[in-house]
Parts: structure tokens; C-alpha cells; sequence
């Protein structure tokens, strides 16, 4: 369910912290900007003055979720957003929460586990030495990088963690505060029913996915859409495209801990809220009327110098530059033999993105955002240039709906839909199946490489200071959301 | 001869946080609200005491203290005016440095007290940078108090009524601010707590009156640090038309407000770069400063 956005709270309130589940990237994606409703990311559960959560939560965030706000500092509030994803009811999760009682016990099992920052450095810690405990001075094992035999710090950040997709859970081995080993996991799935009932297999990105499940059912039921219709969707996807890449900008800034740049992409974000909202509802119904498409042109056109403020304003950073040029590489090499996509692969320089040779794009001038060092600066660049081009073609795209349609052959060669979302390429086939909505066809849909990028993602920060490697795993804009084909 | 009372200290310590988190405010470009902030402390003092399952209950409850200690120690030092020279030592510039090394373990017992991995991991965090931030402090305070002679703060404030300290020696200028903003590690250099990144950090087990009395404590150590830098470089009360205090304020304020404008506008800094940049060129400018510092006393001061 979209939600316009909210009215802006006044400049003199300070934002309150909160423990927002699953992250704020999701709720700007699910149309309610946590900010414009007043309340900011906290560091972590003991600083949270709040729970904001959606009505279910899904698996394995609720655990988190139910931990963390054990740990919140009483008065302990929450509240309850609409959103439409699946998992645990809301109210279920506080059950038996009166207070520390009920919790300490569970907890006590796992020492110093954390829903946040799981933490299984005691259990390691302890095991390691019960095998030496006749010599205590003697830690044997592998030695490090640096040739001494170290105990590893081994613990798991999230599915909660701050600055991260809720969601997204990542294994890491320290030697000291140096990563010695790294393993993002995408741990939420849309189950099938709900994508029966026409939730998108990747929440985080709702319109990328609705056009291309759209567009296949119409390409196997023979009917290719309008080019109204084409445009609208067009204009939908870029305009999603446009607040995922801010939206992500804001976390990134939190990683780095660079206010400028959070309030550089709050300005984008909330231009580009009530834009996107009313496209993405007149895309999926594939109607827009003349007067509400003047006023999209007119929020399109004051969103674009906002976004352009952000775009910009990290093309020429050099505190940019300074904190990510040269971290988290991975290389043109990798890149192919992963058949990786989306701005990952276009910041390597291989100009992978499926909105190529697509002839309304074409119309439109679309070209790809390059760049050639596959590191952290060039994905943020990309991204940063790429918000900026989308507002640009989802406007054109508006005002060019009902323009004469230029007489293409759309070819379909291969009966998939492949789309480019925010994060990659999506592709959606449809076939015949038993049951199910609408017209007893499935919707398959994958989205090829996203898999291939956390593996990169984690290899690629091997050997980086912890801060340094976290930035760099942020860099990469992963989806806790695992799509099954 | 102190002629302040810890009384009147203390009084200056609680009432410049609470200005400081009205600049903080009014820096980020909102209306500062002082009743809104009186109320949330009010309402932090009256939560109940929520503690974790700690295995060091002397590191985790110890560490904020020690910090607040060290902070109302270092912030004794700051000269305010002829009148009110703090606690006036003959070797206040220097003692200043020593009280600020008691954030170190208290970081570091705030980390271990903690007990989560991430927490341990910004108190040793810490640990490495301090040793880097230290020697450019000491070293930059050496050369402004060398034209004076002296490093009692009020004698280096009276020898800068006619050419504050930052003119005269930019270079130790230069090297003290970074220095002292990273000890009282606010924005861009909040490597132990690293909100984003590592969660809270070394103080992220702490709610309630624990990270009431933190975050207190960091801005006397800002209100400190910005009182000091004032004091040694920017010419302390020395000024036309208004009294001396008002000046020394203003200044302090002032500097301050660089502080926390220069936080916003920067990424955090990143530790490798921090601790190589510190040992290779801190260090040896704060050497140079030193150098400069005995010529211009002998060709300027003498």
C-alpha cells in the first residue's frame, strides 16, 4: 500500500530516535519516509526512543525485532505502519516482553547474542580455549594474516543492523579490527502466495517489479501494451529508480557517518516521495488524467534540483574520494564471471542494463552512467549520476505520454520481460499454470546475479579495517530480499 | 593560587553542555528548544537503571564516570577571565592534556564493559588512535606556551594581547584543533561510537543515566576543548569594548560552533588514514611548530 508523503514536521523539532524495522530504506520504498514523519534511524536498540513496524513482520526479523526492543530503554513504545509484506503479525512479537524477566533467561543461553549485533564471540572465545586450558599462554590454531596465531572475533551483524538493510545478515571473522572473512546473506523471501496475490518478489523495489510481471502477463496473453502504457510504467520505474538510489545515498551517509550528505539525499527523497507514489499508481493502472500528469511534470521538475544538489555535490567530493576510491574493488574480470548487473557492474565499466536498444529509451537519450574502477567511489558516483538522469527521464516520459508514438518495431525476441531495477536486471517470464490469479498463468520470476553480487560483496572486502570494509559492503546497495526463481 | 572553586567549576561545566547542546541544535539549523531538552534529561534521570548482563560491572559503570571526571578536570584548566583562571596551575596547558588521557581507558572500560564485539572493537579502536592524537596536543600546547615562557593558560592568554596565538603560530593552530576534537571524539572523529557503522560502539550497551552522563560528558570535553583553543591560540579574553568573560564566551562559542560545523560537513575519518596520517605528518609538523615556535619567541618575544 502507497502512503503519500507525510507532512513535513517543522525545522525545529529534532528527529527522534527510533528502531525502525526493517530499515528506513524500506519504508521510503513502501511510501512513508520515516524522516518526514519525524523519526531517524538510532544506533542501536539502547538508544531508540521508539519501534516503528510494519503489521507483519517477516522472518527472521521478528526474532530481531523481539530481542531488540528487550534492550530498548522503558518507556518502551511502538508503533505499527501498514505495509504490505508478510511474516509474523506485529502484535505477536510482544507477547511475553513485560520486561527483562522473560528475556534474560532466553537470553542467557546465548552469551552475549545479540539481535542486533549477534555476537558469538564468547561461545568461540571459550571453545578455543577449553583445548589449550593446560597452557594458557598458548592460542594454537592458523596463523593470521600477519603471521601470528590470533583468536578471531567472529560475530554477526543484523538482520538489524544500523546503517544496513533490515534483513541483511552478514558473517564476519575479525583479526583485530582487520576482516579476515566476510559473508552477506539476503535472509527475507516473498513466499510464492504472496506473490500469487501480487506482492512483488522484492519489496524494495515494487514498481521495478510490478511492470515487469505486468508487462509479461500481457506478452504471453498476446497483447503488447500501449505506449502510453509503456511510458507510464517508464516514468514509474525511473522515478522508483531515482528514490531507491537517494534512499540508499541517505544509509550510505549514515555508514559513513557524513551528515551533509544524509540531509543532501533527505532534500532528494522527500521531492521524489509524492511523484513516484502517484506514478507508480497510475502505471498499474495505466491511467494517468491531464491534470494529474501536469502536476507530476511540475513535482518531477522542482525534485530535479534537489537531486541535482546531490548528484553533483558527490561527483566533486573529495571527502567523497578520500573515503571510498579504492575500497571494495572488484574488477572489470570479476564482474563478467559473475554476469553481475545493475550499477555494480556498470561502475566496473561493463555496460550491462537492460533499458539498452529499448527504443522508447532510446527516444528518450537515455545513455548508461559508466564508470571504470568497479570501487566504492565509482558505485556511489553511479548511483548518485543515475538518480539525477532517472528524474530526467521520468519527466520526459510524462510529458511525452499521448505524443505521437514513433512508429517502433518492438522485437521481442525471447518471450521474458527483463526490466533494470534499481539494483540490477529483474526478469519475469509468464506460463501457463494450474491455479492461481488471473488468467491461471505464473509469473516466474528471477533476478539473475544478486546472489553473485553478495559472494563479490563479501570477497571484497577481505583484508579492510572493519569501518572501512562495512562502507564498502554498503557500497553495494544489497537487497535482503533473496528472489527464488 | 586556584582561585576557583570546584563549586563554581562544576556550575560552568553543567551550564556550558547545556549551551553546547543548544549549539548543537542551532548548528544542524534547528530552533534550539531549551524546555524540550530539560525535559528529556529530566525524563533520562528518571528512567530506571537498565542493565545488561555485564560481566564487568566496574568497567561498565565505572567508565562513565572516570569520563565525566576527566572532562570536568580538563575543562578546570580553561582560563574564563582574570578573575576566574580555573584551577591556575603553573603547568595548566600541559595538566589539560593529562586530565584528557583519562578518556582513554575510559573509553576503552566502557568497550570492555560492553561485552558485545563491537563495543570492544571501538574501545581498542580508541586505544590506537590516542597514542596519534596525544603528541600533536602536547606538542602544539609546548609551542604556544614557549613566546610565553610559561604554560600556565592565564600567563599564555596575557602574552597574546597583541597578536593571538593562531596568527602567530598557524601550523600549531592547525594541529591543536584536529587534535583536541579528536580526543573528545565528536564528528567527523566518532571512530569509538561510529553510529552507522558500528551501532553506538564502545557506548552502545549504555541507556538511561549511563548515556546521560556520556554524553555530558563529551560536551564538557568539547566545552573544554573549545575553551582551551581560545584560550591558547585565539587570544582568550583579549578584546576592545566588552568585558573579558563575554569574550572569552564568545570565542569559545565560536569555536565550538567550528566544531560542530566541521562534524556535519564530514564523512567520519577513517582509521587506517587517521593513524597513518598522524604518525607521519602530525607528528613531525607538531615538531616543526615546535621549531617555529623558538624563533619567533627569540626573534619576536624576547
Amino acid at each position: 500500500m502507497v502512503v503519500g508523503e507525510h507532512p513535513r514536521r517543522r525545522r525545529s523539532q529534532a528527529l527522534t530516535p527510533a528502531l525502525i524495522v526493517p530499515d528506513e530504506l524500506a519504508w521510503t520504498m513502501w511510501g512513508r519516509d520515516p524522516r518526514g514523519s519525524g523519526f531517524a534511524a538510532a544506533p542501536g536498540p539502547e538508544a531508540a526512543r521508539q519501534l516503528i513496524l510494519p503489521e507483519r513482520v517477516p522472518e527472521p526479523v521478528a526474532s530481531a525485532t523481539a530481542e531488540a526492543f528487550v534492550r530498548m530503554p522503558p518507556p518502551r513504545r511502538y508503533s505499527v505502519w501498514p505495509a504490505g509484506v508478510g511474516g509474523v503479525p506485529a502484535d505477536e512479537l510482544f507477547g511475553d516482553a513485560t520486561g527483562e524477566g522473560g528475556h534474560s533467561d532466553a537470553s542467557h543461553g546465548h552469551d552475549g547474542r545479540e539481535g542486533d549485533h549477534g555476537g558469538h564471540d564468547e561461545h568461540d572465545a571459550r571453545a578455543r580455549g577449553e583445548h589449550d586450558h593446560h597452557d594458557m599462554m598458548a592460542i594454537v590454531g592458523e596463523a593470521s594474516a600477519d603471521g601470528l596465531v590470533m583468536e578471531a572475533i567472529e560475530f554477526e551483524l543484523g538482520p538489524l543492523a544500523s546503517g544496513f538493510p533490515g534483513g541483511l545478515v552478514i558473517e564476519l571473522s575479525l583479526d583485530g579490527d582487520v576482516v579476515e572473512r566476510c559473508e552477506p546473506r539476503a535472509t527475507l523471501e516473498t513466499s510464492p502466495e504472496h506473490r500469487m496475490r501480487g506482492a512483488a518478489p522484492d519489496p524494495l523495489a515494487p514498481s521495478a517489479w510490478a511492470m515487469s510481471v505486468a508487462l509479461a502477463r500481457q506478452r504471453a496473453a498476446g497483447a503488447p501494451p500501449a505506449e502510453a502504457a509503456l511510458r507510464l510504467w517508464i516514468a514509474a520505474l525511473e522515478s522508483e529508480r531515482a528514490l531507491s538510489h537517494a534512499a540508499w545515498l541517505r544509509a550510505f551517509g549514515l555508514v559513513l557517518g557524513w551528515e551533509r550528505l544524509v540531509e543532501l539525499a533527505q532534500s532528494g527523497i522527500t521531492a521524489l516521495m509524492r511523484p513516484r507514489a502517484v506514478l507508480l499508481g497510475a502505471a498499474a493502472s495505466s491511467r494517468l488524467a491531464d491534470g494529474a500528469r501536469a502536476d507530476v511534470v511540475s513535482m518531477l521538475d522542482t525534485a530535479l534540483p534537489a537531486v541535482e544538489r546531490l548528484s553533483s555535490g558527490m561527483t566533486g567530493s573529495r571527502s567523497l574520494r578520500a573515503r571510498t576510491a579504492g575500497r571494495a574493488s572488484v574488477s572489470w574480470e570479476q564482474v563478467q564471471g559473475a554476469r553481475l548487473g545493475g550499477p555494480a557492474a556498470r561502475a566496473a565499466g561493463i555496460e550491462h542494463d537492460a533499458r539498452l536498444g529499448d527504443p522508447l529509451y532510446e527516444a528518450l537519450g537515455y545513455q548508461p552512467e559508466l564508470e571504470a574502477d568497479g570501487d566504492a567511489h565509482a558505485r556511489t558516483l553511479v548511483r548518485a549520476r543515475e538518480a539525477r538522469a532517472s528524474v530526467e527521464l521520468a519527466r520526459d516520459a510524462v510529458v511525452e505520454i499521448g505524443e505521437e508514438a514513433s512508429a517502433t518495431e518492438r522485437h521481442e525476441a525471447a518471450s521474458a520481460v527483463t526490466v533494470e531495477g534499481p539494483r540490477g536486471p529483474l526478469r519475469a517470464l509468464a506460463v501457463d499454470g494450474d491455479g492461481g490469479a488471473s488468467g491461471g498463468l505464473e509469473v516466474l520470476v528471477a533476478s539473475p546475479g544478486s546472489r553473485e553480487l553478495l559472494e563479490l560483496a563479501g570477497a571484497s572486502v577481505v583484508d579492510l579495517e572493519l569501518g572501512t570494509a562495512l562502507a564498502g559492503i554498503a557500497s553495494f546497495d544489497l537487497s535482503p530480499w533473496t528472489v527464488a526463481p | 593560587m586556584s582561585n576557583a572553586s570546584p563549586f563554581a567549576i562544576l556550575l560552568v561545566a553543567l551550564s556550558g553542555a547545556f549551551a553546547l547542546a543548544c549549539l548543537e541544535q542551532a548548528v544542524a539549523g534547528r530552533l534550539p528548544s531549551p524546555a524540550a531538552m530539560a525535559r528529556g534529561a529530566l525524563g533520562t534521570l528518571r528512567e530506571p537503571l537498565a542493565v545488561p548482563q555485564i560481566k564487568d560491572a566496574w568497567l561498565y559503570h565505572g567508565a562513565p564516570v572516570l569520563l565525566l571526571l576527566g572532562a570536568v578536570l580538563a575543562l578546570a584548566m580553561v582560563p574564563w577571565a582574570p578573575g576566574f583562571r580555573g584551577l591556575d596551575f603553573g603547568t595548566g596547558a600541559i595538566l589539560y592534556s593529562a586530565a584528557l588521557a583519562y578518556v582513554t581507558p575510559a573509553i576503552f572500560m566502557a568497550g570492555w564493559g560492553g561485552g558485545r564485539p563491537l563495543a570492544v572493537v571501538g574501545g581498542f579502536r580508541f586505544i590506537a588512535l590516542m597514542l596519534a592524537y596525544e603528541m600533536p596536543v602536547v606538542m602544539a600546547v609546548t609551542a604556544a606556551g614557549a613566546p610565553a615562557a610559561s604554560l600556565r593558560p592565564a600567563e599564555i592568554v596575557d602574552i597574546q594581547h597583541a597578536v593571538p596565538m593562531a596568527l602567530a603560530q598557524p601550523l600549531a593552530f592547525a594541529l591543536f584543533v584536529p587534535a583536541v576534537m579528536a580526543i573528545c571524539f565528536i564528528r567527523p572523529f566518532d571512530l569509538p561510537q561510529a553510529p552507522g557503522e558500528l551501532g553506538g560502539g564502545a557506548f552502545s550497551s549504555y541507556t538511561g543515566v549511563h548515556a546521560g552522563i556520556v554524553s555530558l560528558a563529551q560536551r564538557v570535553l568539547v566545552l573544554g576543548a573549545a575553551g582551551m583553543t581560545a584560550a591558547l591560540f585565539l587570544g582568550g579574553w583579549h578584546g576592545p569594548l566588552l568585558p573579558d568573560a563575554v569574550w572569552m564566551a564568545l570565542k569559545t562559542a565560536a569555536v565550538a560552533a567550528a566544531m560542530l560545523w566541521a562534524g556535519r560537513r564530514l564523512p567520519r575519518a577513517e582509521l587506517p588514514w587517521l593513524v597513518s596520517a598522524t604518525w607521519k605528518y602530525a607528528i613531525p609538523a607538531a615538531i616543526l611548530a615546535i621549531v617555529w615556535a623558538g624563533l619567533i619567541t627569540v626573534v619576536f618575544y624576547r
